[in-house]
């Protein structure tokens, strides 16, 4: 703590706390330090709620100096829900390519996607991203939601 | 599988499994991080990098949606709808080629389409710098 403070200076919160921020600021390394600033910047620019959140939150993160450590991740086995997801998914592409008269490769080949991809996504094998499934309405010509109801 | 399984008897280094040729990472702050999702979407997300993961370059992707944040030296894998419903998901990640590794950084939900707000790409690319200087 800064030993510059009377004992008066202690005693006041708001003095106390800039001090322990100026502290603080002062044992950062460099890059922090340039990073605080421009999130100082961020946040005093933010015109919406969502980018004062978000530079506040990152503001309290350097200052905070945490750790990072790392995890793998294996791969998963979906759970329950995510797999009542995607047999509905899978059904609801085969039958619209079905209706279009398209084969597996015919759907790949019209929405740029491989055939053991369509494949896996028609056998409940994965769980397919926005941009696959624009693919697949863009090349059946179909509105995505006629594939996924929660867009 | 649950993201809170997920967390249980897992460690780095065991190399990657059949069919893979990137090890997916995750910092124990994007863990905390991703505590807004449910278990299903936690697993559609997983599964998103896990196809990253089977290519040769994880930084760009017929099946989902990955940019590069510019001039920042990572990624962001975006995604909605299906079980994310209305959540629109930003998931942050950088490439360690050395450990031929795909390291998630963090992730954020957007109630929009709207640009990722500048704080939160600070954010990542100090964890960037942190995971690379070992801090």
């Amino acid at each position: 703590m800064n030993t510059l403070l009377s004992e008066e200076q202690l005693n006041d919160p708001v003095v106390l706390a800039i001090a322990i921020v100026v502290e603080r600021i002062q044992k950062l390394a460099k890059a922090d330090r340039d990073d605080l600033f421009e999130l100082m910047e961020t946040l005093h620019a933010a015109e919406t709620d969502e980018e004062y959140k978000a530079a506040a939150h990152g503001m309290r993160e350097v200052l905070k100096q945490i750790r990072v450590e790392v995890t793998e991740i294996k791969p998963v086995e979906p759970g329950q829900g995510l797999c009542k997801w995607m047999e509905y998914i899978g059904d609801r592409i085969r039958q619209a390519r079905e209706s279009a008269g398209l084969s597996q490769e015919g759907l790949a080949q019209k929405s740029g996607l491989t055939q053991s991809h369509v494949s896996r996504l028609e056998g409940k094998k994965h769980s397919p991203s926005h941009l696959t499934l624009e693919r697949i309405a863009a090349a059946l010509e179909i509105p995505i939601s006629e594939l996924d109801p929660s867009g | 599988m649950g993201k809170k399984n997920l967390k249980v008897g897992i460690s780095v280094g065991q190399g990657r499994p059949p069919g893979y040729q990137w090890s997916v990472w995750v910092l124990n702050v994007a863990f905390k991080e991703a505590e807004f999702l449910r278990d299903e979407q936690y697993e559609h997300l997983v599964l998103q990098f896990q196809e990253l993961a089977r290519q040769e370059d994880p930084t760009h992707s017929d099946v989902v949606s990955v940019r590069a944040i510019t001039p920042e030296e990572f990624h962001e894998l975006r995604d909605k709808g299906g079980v994310l419903g209305k959540l629109n998901v930003r998931v942050f990640f950088g490439v360690d080629k050395d450990a031929r590794a795909i390291v998630v950084l963090g992730a954020i939900k957007k109630e929009n389409d709207g640009p990722t707000p500048r704080g939160d790409m600070i954010r990542m690319r100090s964890r960037w710098r942190k995971y690379h200087s070992g801090e």
